[in-house]
Order: C-alpha cells, then structure tokens, then sequence
C-alpha cells in the first residue's frame, strides 16, 4: 500500500516579467488502487502540476510538499523521484536521436532496479509490451520517438509505463492526439498497469472521453492552479454536459 | 575510366566562380603565404601549423599498412600523372605544397564494373611531430564498380596531404577518413572527390586527435545525376583545434548533395571550426542540396565556429538550404531520460552517444564503427566522468577482457570462450574482422559456435537460423528474437571483450 501526498502545493515559473504562480495551493491524496482524473480547461496549470511532480527545472515549487510513503520527492533529483516509484507519461514525448528504444528501455529498467535484466527474456517482455500496445517490433531499433507519429509516441509511453512498473504513474493528457483505436489500446495498457499490482494513477485530462475506457475513483476539477471540485465518476458526466464554464465563472467570483 | 582530364569543365561554360574559395592551382605562387586575416584562414591558428606553410622540402614518409582486395591496385606515380590524371587541383597552400613536394603520389585503382566485397583499408602512422610530410594519395574507382575506401591516421606528424577521390560514372564509393592521432600531429591538408555521371559517393569524416587538423573537403561532379553525402564527426579537446572546410560545387544539372557535420567540445580552449560552402552554377538546374552542422558544448572555454554558405547562381533548383546549431545538452531530451531513473551522467552519455551513432552507423565496416563508439567513450569520459565501475545499476565503461588469442581462430572458424557471464561467447573470425556473439542460438539452447560462418552470419547448425554477426539480428527462420552481440578489438595478438557489455541495436 503506498500513498502520495500532494500538501499545499506552490509552484512558479520564470518569465519575460518575472517569476508567476501557476499552482496556487494543490492539495491532493492518491492511495494505491485508485485513479485520480484531472480535469480541468487549458492554461490551468494541470501540466505543471504534472512536470512539478515530476521534477523539471523549469518549475520551481516555492512551498508545499509532494510526499511519497514518507520521501519528500520535491528535494529529489529527477532520476531519483523516479527510482521513488514515479513515472510521467508525457503530453509530448521528447525525441533522442541517436539512443534506440531498446537501448533507452534496457538503460532505464537497469537503473531503476539495480541490476541489468537478462537478456533473452527482458527482449521478450519487451517484445509483448509493444504487441500489446500494437507497436511493431521494429521500433525498438528505431531512435527514441524520432518520427514516431502523436500516436506512436503515446503507445510508447505506455510500453514505457508496462515495463518499468512504478508505484505511481501521472499522465499527462495521454488521450489528446489519440483516434478512437489508438485511445482504446493506451486505455487497455494503464488499465493492465492498474490491475498488475499496488499501483495508483493520476490522470489528467483535458476530455472525459478516456473516462469511459478508464474508470476513475475519484475526479478532481482543476481551475486556476487549484482544485475547486472534487466527487465521483459522475462529476466527469456533468463535466461532459455543463463544460468547465461554471467553475472558471466561480473561480472569477472567488478571486 | 571515364575522368576527363579538363578540370571545372563548367569554366569553360561560365566564368562565375566561388567568391569564398580561391582558385584551385598547382601554382604555389597563387597560393601565397597567408597572414591569417584572409577569410579561409582566418579561423586557423597559423603558428600551430609548425611549418606547414614554409615550403621546406623533405623526404619522410609515413608508415603505410595497407589491405587491399586482390583485385586492386597500388603504383606509385610521378606528379605529372597525378595531373593527368585530372585530379582536382590543390585548393590551398599547404595542399599545392603537398603536391609539389610528395615527389609523386600513390595511386590505388579499383578497376571498372567490380564491387568490392571487402574494404580497402590504408594505415598511415606517423612516428614523430619533428617529422614533416608531404603525402598525396589518389583513388580511382572504375566506371560502375563499388567501393569502401577506409584511410585511418594514426602517431604523429606534421602531416601536409593531398587526397583525390575520382569516381567513376556509375560507381558507388563509401570513403572513409579518420583523424585519429597522437595529442601533438599536425595535419593539414585536401580531400577533393571528382564524382562521375549518375555515381553515388558517401564519405565519413572523423577527426578525434591531433593538436590541429586542418581539412579542406571538395567535391565537384563530372556530369549530371551524381549523388553526394558528406557526413562528419569531430570531438575537440581542451587546446585542440579542428576544422572541416567543405565545399560542394554543383558544377552539374540534377546533382544532390546533403552534408551533415556534427562535433562535441570539451575543455578550454578546444576550438572547431566548420564552414560549409555550397556553389550551385547556372548550368546546375534541378539540384538538390542540404548542407547542416550540429555542435555540442559540452563544458565552459570551448569556441565552436560555424558557418554556412550558399552562392546561387541559379533559379531553376530542386531545393537548397542549410543550418548550423550549436549549444549545450537539450534540457528536454536529459529531463525525459532522467524521468526514467536515467541518472543525469548516464543521460548525458546516452545523448552524445545518440548524436554521434546517427553517424557512425554510416560508415559500414563494422571494426572501424566499434572503435570510434569506444573512443567516444573515452573522450566523455574526460567531462561526464568514468562510469561508475561495478556500480550496480549503472551501465559500466568498457571493461574488456582476453577473450583468446588472434591466432586461435581461423578465418571462417569460432570459437567458444567462458568469460564468466550466464553463458559462453562464440568469438567468431570472419573476412571482416572478429565479432562476439552470445554462444546460444535464440531458438533453442544450441551452441551457435558450432555453426557454420558465411560472410558476417553465422548459422546455427540445428536449426539452420542464421544470425548477422554485426547485430544480432535474425535473419533466417526459425529464430525470430536476436542474439546479444559484443564489442571485439583486437589488441596486438589478443582478441578482447566486454562479456557484460552487449552492443545496443541501434539499426535493424
């Protein structure tokens, strides 16, 4: 059973009129098992919360805490929230010329569990991964998403989150980009991912319709770098009907 | 052998010539003594040139070790038939000295309608930085003939060459040339390709030693459809310079051209210099070409200068464009890696490899491609620090081990060698040179080195998969996952591996 804690969370980003506060205070408990959905409108800070989690430079978090079963993952380096039990599927893959995916895959798995996998069967697990994600093999000679399509990239984040297992997975609206085929096989995969072990998942989303492929314990609605609503899958159905219109008016009113 | 002896053959159509480089001559007084402000010396330190310009004569040599397909050709030849031969004339100074002082050149000549399946593979060493040498090397690929051409600079000297590659119509050339002296050489000097109607030439440049190296890269197209790919790799360390001075005449209608370029500095004062020039003459219509140069800064000191040009003298063009980038590691691509437990040295290690391997993968001779990655290892292991040997979780440096000596496998044969791992290695021995491959068919648990060898496959006795020796992979059913592959260099008589290192797939 593991547990990640999101306290009070501040976050800022530097810019052309000086440093601006995205998070405004995130508060925010994921047990294992359960599947938090993120929703909430563009230039709500749902990504930062995501790369704030995850440890990229370019936020820095000005108070707040981000625990993970008792590690204070915000005084950790990017490599060592990882090896925390954490993973960041992202909204747009980076391309590494030059580094296979079997080569990025083999380098990964060896770091995050200490030891190099044998072999032959770590190249047929990550054979079956990519079957299951419908990525022909080829790709694991192929330079880490360089020229893979929106929807290649995704699957491979998938193939990524399957093989390394973490405790704690964020996707960071995993489901833009994806035709209907593509979104159903990315859904299989987390949904294989949930159902493997003691893993919990935060899942932001901009649209509820990986909602119906992902059943969400609990739906969180995100506006001005906070959570202001918080219930069950049905508040995504109302989401589906009313849109986000209601709590950015509230947000206004409050602010 | 269709070279006409007529250089510039377009001269005699127009008069435009390039405005960036000088005219090519054999006249040294056309090339006189620079004083470093002109624009095709103004990036070169000339005091570090150690006499290369001086013009003193002298008659050292360097050590050639040559292996040559027996249907190829080695002569020398006097000068006068090097210019007959209408090699592309020297483009500067220390070119034209090399010409004029080499007494004569050596000529290795592929004859027409053969396709080489072997490399030609020319070792040139030096002893000593006090030697001076003037060196001019020519070679002629026949008419539809297919060749790989490896020249690999080893020691030290002060080293002024003259280079000439005429590729005849229809032919295809993989040229390889590798900088990889002592810290103290000195080398400067001309690569110019002569490539022929409807021929396709690949070359691979690689500068990784030297206190200075100097290269002047031409090429020029002796009738339409020639097809030109230039690929470059440098690692500049701290005081040392390296400059790659291309120049791409499209002299020729439906002629391509794309040139990629790509260096790593590390160290102060480590200097590179890149200028990539691209002349497209009136006749040139319907060309094609793309010039780019990558730089990656790795630490604080280094200067990398870049410069693309192109003279156009032409509308009617297929398409022409370059770029040049130079900065230091991509936050996103180390963040991504890093997000994956990745730590940020092995990030960083995996990046330069990534950046570099796009290049090697060109070159096509196995050995030469090892050994280049392995220096790069070395080379990072200046700035981002030797891997953590033994350290659980990280991948390690190369840590090879005697695995047996040259002699105890024939060519053709294998041999299986415990080394500690999980399972034995086959160490097999083929026309091209050792490879190492995990000694168990990916089938079913069948020692490999009993199988038999053909070219660079190795076929399990079984079964009948067959696997490539270079990669793993299989090419022959039933086996359908690949084998782990390793690492071979050869240290004088002794064949050494990594066991705990196999080679990533980085290309099927």
């Amino acid at each position: 059973m593991s547990t990640l804690t999101i306290t009070d969370l501040h976050v800022e980003v530097e810019t052309e009129n000086g440093p601006k506060e995205i998070l405004k205070g995130v508060n925010l408990t994921v047990r294992s098992g359960e599947v938090h959905a993120i929703m909430g409108p563009n230039g709500s800070g749902k990504s930062t919360l995501a790369y704030s989690i995850a440890g990229h430079p370019k936020y820095r978090i000005t108070s707040g805490s981000v625990d993970l079963d008792g590690v204070e993952l915000s005084e950790l380096s990017v490599d060592a929230r990882a090896k925390a039990g954490l993973f960041l599927a992202m909204q747009y893959p980076i391309e590494v010329p030059g580094v296979s995916v079997a080569n990025f895959l083999r380098t990964a798995k060896t770091a995050l569990s200490g030891e190099a996998p044998k072999v032959r069967t770590w190249v047929k697990e990550v054979n079956a991964a990519m079957d299951r994600l419908g990525l022909d093999h080829s790709f694991a000679a192929r330079s880490l998403n360089e020229g893979f399509s929106g929807g290649e990239k995704k699957r491979n984040e998938i193939v990524q989150l399957e093989l390394l297992n973490p405790k704690f997975a964020v996707l960071d609206e995993t489901d833009s980009g994806l035709d209907i085929d593509a979104l159903r096989i990315v859904s299989e995969g987390v949904n294989r991912y949930m159902a493997a072990g003691d893993h919990g998942l935060l899942l932001i989303t901009h649209y509820t319709r990986i909602l119906n492929y992902i059943t969400p314990t609990f739906v969180h609605v995100f506006v001005d770098g906070h959570i202001v609503a918080e219930g069950g899958p049905e508040l995504a159905d109302r989401l589906e009907v009313d849109g986000y219109d209601r709590f950015v008016k509230a947000a206004k009113v409050d602010a | 052998m269709t070279v006409t002896a007529v250089p510039a053959v377009a001269e005699a159509i127009e008069t435009v010539a390039s405005h960036l480089h000088p005219r090519p001559s054999y006249d040294l007084a056309d090339h006189p003594v620079p004083n470093g402000r002109e624009e095709v010396w103004r990036f070169t330190p000339l005091r570090r040139l150690r006499g290369l310009l001086d013009g003193t004569p002298s008659a050292a040599r360097l050590s050639w070790e040559v292996s040559l397909p027996a249907e190829v050709t080695m002569t020398d030849i006097s000068s006068g038939a090097v210019r007959a031969l209408g090699v592309p004339a020297p483009v500067d100074r220390i070119s034209a000295l090399a010409a004029s002082l080499s007494a004569g050149a050596v000529k290795v000549e592929v004859p027409s309608g053969l396709a080489l399946s072997e490399p030609i593979v020319v070792n040139l060493s030096g002893e000593s930085v006090n030697d001076l040498v003037y060196g001019q090397v020519v070679f002629v690929v026949g008419a539809n003939s297919a060749a790989t051409i490896v020249v690999h600079h080893t020691g030290s000297a002060r080293y002024a060459s003259s280079v000439s590659v005429l590729v005849g119509d229809g032919a295809t050339v993989n040229f390889v040339s590798l900088q990889d002296w002592a810290d103290d050489a000195v080398h400067a000097g001309h690569v110019g390709l002569r490539i022929g109607r409807d021929a396709r030439v690949r070359t691979v440049s690689a500068s990784l030693g030297g206190d200075l190296v100097r290269l002047v890269e031409t090429a020029e197209y002796d009738g339409p459809g020639g097809e030109l790919e230039q690929f470059g790799l440098y690692f500049v360390d701290a005081g040392q310079h390296v400059e790659h001075r291309l120049f791409v005449d499209h002299n020729a209608p439906h002629t391509r051209s794309r040139v990629d370029y790509r260096g790593a500095l590390q160290g102060k004062g480590a200097h590179s210099v890149w200028v990539g020039d691209v002349l497209i003459r009136k006749i040139a219509e319907n060309i094609n070409t793309y010039e780019s140069n990558k730089n990656l800064v790795l630490t604080d000191g280094c200067r990398a200068d870049s410069v693309p040009n192109l003279e156009i003298e032409t509308g009617e063009i297929e398409g022409a464009g370059h770029s040049s980038t130079t900065g230091r590691f991509d936050d996103e691509q180390l963040f991504y890696l890093r997000s994956r437990g990745i730590s940020e040295e092995e990030a960083r290690r995996l990046v330069v490899h990534g950046f570099f391997a796009d290049i090697i993968r060109r070159i096509g001779v196995p050995d030469i491609e090892r050994g280049l990655l392995t220096t790069i290892e070395h080379e990072l292991e200046a700035t981002i620090g030797a891997p953590t040997p033994g350290a659980a979780g990280e991948r390690r440096g190369v840590a090879l081990v005697r695995a047996c000596g040259v002699a105890d496998v024939p060519v053709g044969g294998t041999l299986a060698v415990d080394l500690g791992g999980d399972a034995d290695i086959a160490v097999v021995n083929t026309a091209e040179g050792f490879f190492a491959i995990r000694d168990e068919c990916s089938h079913g648990a069948v020692p490999l080195s009993e199988g038999e060898v053909e070219g660079c496959t190795l076929e399990c006795y079984l079964h009948g998969s067959r696997f490539d020796l270079r990669t793993g992979q299989p090419l022959e059913l039933p086996a359908l996952v690949p084998v782990p592959v390793f690492a071979v260099r050869i240290d004088g008589d002794d064949v050494l591996i990594d066991p705990d290192q196999p080679i990533a797939i980085q290309e099927s």
